[in-house]
C-alpha cells in the first residue's frame, strides 16, 4: 500500500503576526511549524505503515523553507517526500493548491491520500475534499479513527452529534481531525536518518484551477477588552458580586 | 636490679601459629581474584579520564575517606562508624607490628611503646571497636533509619566482628592471668577480663586461652577471607571512589558532539555505555542509605531510591557484565589473530554474536524512578563514596529521550514548545521582551557596549509572577548604576530543562543559538536570576564554545551592597525570614551566604529550616520536573512548604524562579499569610525607605 | 438577478437558529445585489419553515427527504447538480459537520470558491468576512456574482438573526431531484450522542471546564452549573486530549467556535487556541486559581478561586437569581 500524505507548513499559532506592505500576513521571520493537522495525518500514516505495512510519501507544496517541515515528517517515519517548491502556490488560493496537488498525485499511484481537514493558520478547510473531487475518488472528512484492510478504509468521522462510521474503497482521501493519532516525538536517530531520506523537488505543474477566492482585505482582529477581576473578601462574596454584576451591568439574564 | 623492659611473650601458650601464613596467602589470593574480576567488569565501561591531579585527588581521599569527614556529616551513624573504624585501624597497626617482631626481628612490643601503645591504646581501641559494633547492631535492630536496610549478612558481619573483639579481650585476660603479667595495669580492659578469669586454675586457663586464641584467629581470617565478598570491601573502594571523584563542576554532564556524523547513540541505554567510573560506583555503594534519607522524591513517597538505582545497576552489571566482558575478550583476540593472518582483511567484525543488549530502564530501575529524579544532587552530596548519581540518571534519560522517544507525555509539550518558541510554555517568542514595557531596559542591540548582559530567563520573561522579580532586579541594577542590556526577543531558553530531561538535541539547538547570538554581540559578563540558567551558561555552555563570566543576581547584589552602591538597612530586624537554598545555586554552585547576607542587608532576621545549605530539600522543579506532572505520593513542594512553615518565619525567601513558583503554590495551599518572595524583591522593596532615611 | 441559497439546518424537524442567522445574512447580501433569498430544506415536515419568510426568505424549496445529513457525499453531489441547473449566486450552509463537508465538495464540483466559517457579511461590497490565523486575522472575501456560485459556510451565532418581514409568508416549492452519481461513501453506522442539553454552537449559555477540572468526574460541578443555566457544556483541548470528554465538546481552534451570550470558563487558562473559538462570546466569566491566567485578560468578569469552591457557590447564587 502506498500512502501519500499532503502536508503543509504553517505559522505557529502563538506567533505575533505582522503584515506586509500589501496588507497580507507576512511569513518572514515567523516561526514555521509542520501544520498540526498534517502532523495527525503523518502520524496515522506511519502507524498504518507499522501495523499493516505501507510506503509513506510526504507531499508538500511550499516555499523553500518548508523543507524543515518535510524533514519533520520524514523523521516521524515517512519514507520519502515530494516537494513542490512554489511560494506563491503555497500561500495562495486553496482551489489552485488542490489542483496542483491533485496533478502531482495522479502520477504517484497512492492507495490512500491523507491530509489535514484544515490548517491551523489559513484554515481554508477545503484542499483535501477538493483533491478527492478532482481525482474522482471518495473521501471522508474530519476523521478521528481509521483502519485499512483489503482495499477498504474504515473511517470514523466526527460529526456534531456523535460519530459516523464510513467505509470507502481505496484509493480514497482521508482528512485528519485532532484525535486521529497522537503525533510521536522523533528520536535523534530518526532525525539523523531523516536527513538521508530522499526529497524529490519539483516545480509545480501548470494546471488550471477553478475560480479563485478574491480576498478584498486582511485586517488584524481587534483584541477583546476584558480583565476585570471581581473582588471579595471570601470566594462566596466574590461569587455573589459577580452574579450581581452579571445581572445589573451585563444584563446576562 | 636491672631495669626490666616492659614487654610480653609473643604467642604465649600457642604453637602452630605458622598456619597463619598460608592462610594470609589465601586471603591475598582472594583479594587479587576479586579485583581482577571486578576490573574486568569495570573495563566494559567507556573510557573516562579520572587520572592526574594526584595531589588534589589524594587530599580529597585523605580528608573525606581516611579522616572520615564525609562520613561524620551524619552524626549518629558517623560516630558509630568512627569508633569501629578507628578501633580497627589501631588494632590493624598493632597486629602488623607484632607480626614484624615475630618474623622480622624488630622489637616494637617493648618498653614505653609496649605500655602506651600495645597495652593501653590497643585496649582502648579494642573497646571502641566493640562498642562501635554493638552500637551498630543496636542501631540496625531498632530500624529507626528508613534509608538503612538490614540484610542478614549485615548482622552476621557485625556479630562476627564483635566476637573477634570480645574474644581478643578474653585472650588478653587469660594471658594476663596465665602469665601473671606485671604490666597488667596498662591494659585496663584486658585486666577486667583477667579478673573474671582469676578463679580458674592454670590448666583451665591454658585450655581456655588456646581455644579462644584459635577461635579469635579463625574468626578474624573468616572476616579477611570473605572481605571482598562482603560490604567490608568498602574499606578499599570508598577511598578509591573519593580519589577518582569528578573534579569537574558538580553540574557538568558529558559533552556529546551532535555535529559528529558518526554519532550512533546518545546517553546510556545499556550497561556498557556507562563509563568505567559509573560501573565502579555501583560497587562502591555501601548501602548506607544516606542518599535515600535525603532524596526529596523518595521522602515524598515516590518510587525513586538513589541507592536502589545504584544497587539495581550493580545487579545488572553482575548479570550482564561477564557476558559482555567475555565477548569483548573474544573479539580482541580474534582481531589480534586476524591481523596476524590477513592483515588487510576488511573490518574488525567478530565472529560470535554480540550478547543481546539488555535495556537498563525496566531492569535496573523503573521508568517511573528514572523520571522521579529532580537532579537536586542531595544524594551525591551525602554519599560517602561520592557516587555520581544524578549524572547517571540524566545519561539514562538522554538515551530514553533521544533514542527511544520514551518519556512522560507532558514532556513532549515542553520539548515542542522549546523547539518552536524557545521557551517551555510555547508562548510566542516575539513576546519575550514584553515584560520590559514601561521600564528603561535597553537591548544589547541598542546598548552594545553594556558591561553586563542581563539574562532574565524564560521564567523572568514570561511567567507573570517571576516577571515581578525581573522588574525588581532591574530597579536594583538601575539604582546601583549597573550598565546592562538584555538580548530581548533574541534570547532563548538556556536549555537546562531540556538537557536534564535528556533532550540533548533540543538543548544543543537552544544553546548553540544563544552562544552564536551572544558571541556576535561580544558578550563577556552575564547576570542571571535563575540558578538553572546560571548553571547552564557557566557549566554547560563552555562545552559548546560559550565562555562567559556568569554571575548570579544574589552574588552581584551582595557585591553592590558591599561596595555601598546599594544601601544597607540600619534599623532593627524587621522580619523573620527563612531562606530556601535552591539546589542549583547551593549544592551545585556553592552559593549559600550571599542571599543570606542580602537578607541581613535588607534588615531581616534569617531563620533556618532544618534542612538547609548543602542539606537543603528540593522544591520539586529541578531536572525538568517543573514541566512534568507529579501524581505519586506527597507533592515535593508541599513537603518543602511545610518545612518552611515549621520555622514560624513571616516570609520565605528564594533566589530561583522555579523555587518561587513551587513554594508559592505549596505555601498558598497551607498558610496564605506567609509570603514567598525572591531576594531581589525583598531588597528592592526596602529601597525607597532607605533612600529617605539616608 | 440570481438567487442566494440558504441550506436550512434542521434538528428534530425544527429549524436551528443558525438558519435564521443565515437568512438574515443572505437577505442583506440579496438586498444590496438585487438577488432573491431561497431557503432550501433537505427534508419534509419541518414545522416552523414558514418562519423563514419573516427573516427574509423569498421562497422555500423542499427537497422531498432527499438528503440524509450523514450522507454528505451524496448530498454534495445532489446539491451541486441542483446548483448547476439553477445557478444561484451564493449557496450558504451552516459551518456544521454537514456544511463543512458538503460545501467544499460542492464548490469543487461547480468550480466555485468556498469561503469557510463566515462571521459577518459586508453587503455593500458583496463580501463576507472570515477569521484566520487562530482568530487573529479577519479576511474579507468577495462573493460577488461570477461564473460559478460562491459557496460559504456561516459560523453559528456570529451573525444576528433579524426578522425583517414580520408576519410574511413565502411560497413553498417542491423539488424532486434524482439521486445522481454512484454513492462511494458507505455509511455503516451513526453513533449519535443524545444529550438533553442544547448544542454547543447554538447555545446562549455555555459552561466549560479545562485542565483545572482535573478529571472526568470533576465535570459534575460544571454540569450542575450548566443545568441551572440551561447551558451547553464545553471543554478546552487538554480535557479532550486527556480523554475526559469527547472532541464534540471541544471549544477552540480545533474544536467548535462558540458565541453565546454568556460563557463561563472554569479552570481554563485561556490559550490563543482556546480563545480562537471562544472570543466571540458576548460576556465571559472566568474562574481560575491562578490570578495570572491569560483568561483574565479577556474575561469580562474574573473570579480568582478554586473552581471546586467557586462553581458550586455560583450554581447556588445563579439558581437564586434566576428564580427571583
Amino acid at each position: 500500500m502506498k500512502i501519500v500524505v499532503c502536508m503543509k507548513q504553517s505559522i505557529d499559532s502563538e506567533a505575533v503576526l505582522a503584515f506586509d506592505d500589501a496588507g497580507n500576513v507576512a511569513k518572514e521571520g515567523q516561526t514555521l511549524v509542520i501544520d498540526p493537522y498534517s502532523e495527525f495525518a503523518v502520524e496515522k500514516a506511519v502507524q498504518l505503515k507499522e501495523s499493516v505495512g505501507a510506503e509513506v510519501v510526504a507531499l508538500c507544496i511550499g516555499a523553500a523553507d518548508a523543507v524543515s517541515a518535510i524533514r519533520h515528517a520524514l523523521a516521524m517515519g515517512a519514507d520519502s517526500a515530494v516537494f513542490v517548491e512554489d511560494a506563491v502556490l503555497a500561500d495562495g488560493d486553496p482551489a489552485a493548491k488542490a489542483a496542483a496537488l491533485a496533478e502531482e498525485l495522479r502520477g504517484m499511484g497512492a492507495d490512500l491520500i491523507m491530509g489535514g481537514c484544515k490548517s491551523s493558520d489559513t484554515a481554508h478547510a477545503q484542499v483535501m475534499p477538493r483533491i478527492a473531487g478532482i481525482l474522482g475518488i471518495p473521501h471522508v472528512n474530519t476523521v478521528v479513527e481509521l483502519d485499512v484492510e483489503e482495499g477498504v478504509a474504515h473511517a470514523v468521522r466526527e460529526v456534531d452529534d456523535g460519530k459516523v462510521s464510513i467505509d470507502v474503497e481505496l484509493p480514497a482521501v482521508i482528512c485528519a481531525q485532532q484525535g486521529l493519532a497522537e503525533p510521536r516525538y522523533p528520536t535523534v536517530r530518526d532525525i539523523m536518518q531523516s536527513k538521508r531520506k530522499p526529497i524529490e523537488t519539483r516545480p509545480a505543474a501548470a494546471v488550471e484551477a477553478s475560480a479563485a477566492m478574491q480576498v478584498l482585505e486582511t485586517n488584524p482582529k481587534p483584541k477583546r477588552a476584558g480583565g476585570k477581576i471581581v473582588e471579595g473578601e471570601t470566594v462566596s462574596e466574590a461569587v455573589a458580586n459577580a452574579v450581581r454584576m452579571l445581572k445589573d451591568e451585563a444584563k446576562a439574564f | 636490679m636491672d631495669a626490666v623492659v616492659p614487654t610480653r611473650e609473643l604467642f604465649w601458650n600457642i604453637s602452630g601459629q605458622q598456619i597463619m601464613y598460608p592462610m594470609l596467602l589465601a586471603v591475598i589470593v582472594f583479594f587479587v581474584v576479586f579485583f581482577m574480576r571486578r576490573v574486568r567488569l569495570w573495563r566494559i565501561g567507556q573510557p573516562e579520564n579520572r587520572s592526574g591531579h594526584v595531589r588534589e585527588r589524594s587530599w580529597g581521599a585523605l580528608r573525606d575517606a581516611v579522616l572520615q569527614l564525609r562520613v561524620l556529616r551524619e552524626k549518629k551513624g558517623g560516630l558509630i562508624h568512627l569508633a569501629m573504624y578507628a578501633g580497627m585501624l589501631v588494632l590493624l597497626l598493632a597486629t602488623a607490628l607484632t607480626a614484624a617482631d615475630a618474623d622480622l626481628g624488630t622489637s616494637f612490643v617493648q618498653g614505653g611503646l609496649y605500655l602506651y601503645f600495645f597495652s593501653f591504646a590497643v585496649d582502648v581501641a579494642g573497646l571502641l571497636f566493640c562498642v562501635g559494633m554493638a552500637a551498630a547492631l543496636i542501631r540496625r535492630a531498632l530500624r529507626r533509619n528508613a534509608g538503612l536496610e538490614t540484610t542478614p549478612a549485615d548482622i552476621v558481619i557485625l556479630a562476627v566482628l564483635l566476637a573477634v573483639g570480645i574474644s581478643g579481650f578474653c585472650v588478653e585476660g587469660l594471658r594476663i592471668v596465665g602469665t601473671d603479667d606485671p604490666w597488667r595495669a596498662w591494659s585496663p580492659i584486658g585486666n577486667v577480663f583477667a579478673l573474671a578469669f582469676s578463679g580458674l586454675d592454670a590448666q583451665q586457663i591454658s585450655l581456655a586461652h588456646r581455644i579462644l586464641w584459635w577461635g579469635h584467629l579463625i574468626a578474624a581470617f573468616v572476616i579477611l577471607g570473605t572481605w571482598t565478598y562482603t560490604k567490608l570491601v568498602h574499606v578499599l573502594l570508598v577511598p578509591a571512589g573519593v580519589y577518582f571523584r569528578t573534579l569537574e563542576p558538580k553540574a557538568s554532564l558529558p559533552y556529546i558532539d551532535l555535529e559528529d556524523e558518526n554519532l550512533e547513540t546518545m546517553g546510556v541505554g545499556a550497561i556498557d555505555e556507562f563509563t568505567w567510573k559509573d560501573l565502579f560506583d555501583t560497587e562502591a555503594c555501601i548501602r548506607c542509605g544516606r542518599c535515600v534519607n535525603n532524596c526529596p522524591a523518595n521522602l515524598t513517597g515516590k518510587e525513586l531510591s538513589p541507592k536502589g538505582v545504584v544497587q539495581g545497576l550493580r545487579a545488572h552489571l553482575e548479570e550482564h557484565g561477564p557476558e559482555i566482558a567475555a565477548y569483548r575478550k573474544t573479539c580482541k583476540k580474534a582481531e589480534a589473530d586476524g591481523q596476524d593472518a590477513t592483515a588487510s582483511a576488511a573490518g574488525s567484525s567478530c565472529s560470535p554474536e554480540p550478547p543481546e543488549r539488555a535495556a537498563l530502564v525496566g531492569s535496573a530501575l523503573s521508568e517511573a524512578a528514572l523520571w522521579d529524579c529532580t537532579t537536586c544532587g542531595a544524594c551525591q552530596e551525602q554519599c560517602p563514596s561520592m557516587i555520581e548519581i544524578p549524572s547517571k540518571i540524566v545519561k539514562m534519560r538522554t538515551y530514553q529521550v533521544s533514542m527511544e522517544s520514551a518519556f512522560p507525555g507532558e514532556a513532549q509539550q515542553a520539548f515542542r514548545a522549546l523547539e518552536t518558541n524557545g521557551n517551555p510554555w510555547g508562548l510566542g517568542w516575539q513576546t519575550r521582551k514584553n515584560w520590559t514595557e514601561g521600564l528603561d531596559v535597553p537591548t544589547i542591540a541598542e546598548n552594545p557596549d553594556a558591561e553586563y548582559l542581563y539574562w532574565p530567563g524564560c521564567s523572568g520573561a514570561f511567567d507573570a509572577r517571576n516577571r515581578k522579580v525581573s522588574v525588581a532586579l532591574v530597579k536594583l541594577l538601575q539604582e546601583a548604576g549597573v550598565d546592562f542590556a538584555i538580548l530581548g526577543n533574541e534570547e532563548k531558553c538556556c536549555g537546562d530543562a531540556a538537557r536534564r530531561m535528556g533532550n540533548e538535541y533540543v538543548y544543543y539547538m537552544l544553546a548553540s543559538e544563544n552562544i552564536a547570538t551572544m558571541n556576535s554581540y561580544g558578550v563577556k559578563k552575564i547576570i542571571t536570576q535563575c540558578p538553572h540558567c546560571f548553571t547552564s551558561l557557566s557549566v554547560d555552555y563552555p562545552q559548546l564554545g560559550g565562555n562567559y563570566e556568569v554571575v548570579h543576581h544574589t552574588e552581584l547584589l551582595k557585591q553592590l551592597v558591599d561596595e555601598g552602591r546599594l544601601p544597607q538597612a540600619t534599623d532593627a530586624l524587621s522580619k523573620r525570614v527563612t531562606y530556601h537554598d535552591s539546589c542549583y545555586l547551593g549544592r551545585y554552585n556553592g552559593i549559600y551566604e550571599a542571599p543570606r547576607a542580602l537578607l541581613h542587608a535588607a534588615g531581616d532576621e534569617v531563620v533556618e529550616m532544618q534542612r538547609s545549605h548543602a542539606e537543603s530539600f528540593c522544591c520539586g522543579a529541578g531536572g525538568g520536573r517543573m514541566w512534568l506532572e507529579e501524581n505519586e505520593g506527597v507533592r515535593i513542594n508541599a513537603a518543602r512548604a511545610e518545612q518552611a512553615l515549621e520555622t514560624g518565619a513571616d516570609e520565605v525567601c528564594t533566589a530561583c524562579p522555579f523555587c518561587l513558583t513551587m513554594l508559592s503554590d505549596g505555601i498558598a495551599a497551607q498558610d496564605d499569610r506567609v509570603a514567598v518572595r525572591d531576594i531581589a524583591e525583598i531588597l528592592a522593596e526596602a529601597l525607597p525607605e532607605r533612600e529617605r532615611r539616608s | 438577478m440570481a438567487d442566494i441559497w440558504v441550506y436550512a439546518e434542521v434538528k428534530d424537524k425544527k429549524l436551528r437558529h443558525v438558519t435564521f442567522e443565515m437568512v438574515s445574512a443572505a437577505r442583506a447580501l440579496a438586498d444590496a445585489a438585487g438577488h432573491d433569498v431561497v431557503a432550501i430544506l433537505g427534508e419534509t415536515g419541518v414545522e416552523d419553515m414558514q418562519e423563514l419568510a419573516a427573516y427574509g426568505a423569498d421562497s422555500i424549496v423542499v427537497l422531498a427527504d432527499a438528503v440524509d445529513p450523514y450522507e454528505t457525499q451524496a448530498a454534495a453531489a445532489l446539491l451541486a447538480d441542483l446548483a448547476f441547473e439553477h445557478k444561484p449566486a451564493i449557496a450558504m450552509f451552516s459551518h456544521s459537520s454537514f456544511g463543512m463537508d458538503v460545501a467544499p465538495c460542492m464548490a469543487q464540483a461547480l468550480g466555485a470558491v468556498y469561503v469557510p466559517e463566515v462571521v459577518a457579511v459586508e453587503a455593500q461590497r458583496s463580501a463576507v468576512v472570515r477569521e484566520a490565523y487562530s482568530g487573529k486575522v479577519l479576511e474579507t472575501v468577495s462573493v460577488a456574482e461570477g461564473s460559478a456560485p460562491a459557496i460559504v459556510t456561516v459560523r453559528p451565532k456570529a451573525i444576528e438573526a433579524v426578522a425583517v418581514r414580520e408576519g410574511a409568508s413565502a411560497p413553498e416549492i417542491s423539488w424532486a431531484p434524482a439521486g445522481s452519481q454512484a454513492v462511494r461513501q458507505i455509511v455503516k453506522d451513526v453513533a449519535r450522542k443524545v444529550s438533553g442539553r442544547v448544542d454547543l454552537t447554538e447555545a446562549d449559555r455555555v459552561v466549560a471546564g479545562g485542565r483545572g477540572v482535573g478529571g472526568a468526574e470533576g465535570f459534575k460541578v460544571i454540569e450542575e452549573l450548566a443545568d441551572v443555566l440551561g447551558a451547553a457544556v464545553g471543554a478546552s483541548r487538554p480535557v479532550v486530549d486527556e480523554g475526559w470528554l469527547d472532541i464534540q465538546y471541544q471549544i477552540g481552534q480545533t474544536g467548535k467556535a462558540i458565541a453565546p451570550e454568556l460563557y463561563i470558563a472554569c479552570g481554563i487558562s485561556g490559550s490563543i487556541q482556546h480563545m480562537a473559538g471562544a472570543a466571540a462570546s458576548k460576556c465571559i466569566v472566568a474562574i481560575n486559581r491562578d490570578p495570572e491566567a491569560e483568561i483574565f485578560k479577556v474575561a469580562d468578569y474574573g473570579i480568582v478561586a478554586d473552581l471546586f469552591e467557586a462553581v458550586p457557590l455560583l450554581t447556588e447564587e445563579l439558581k437564586a437569581a434566576l428564580e427571583a
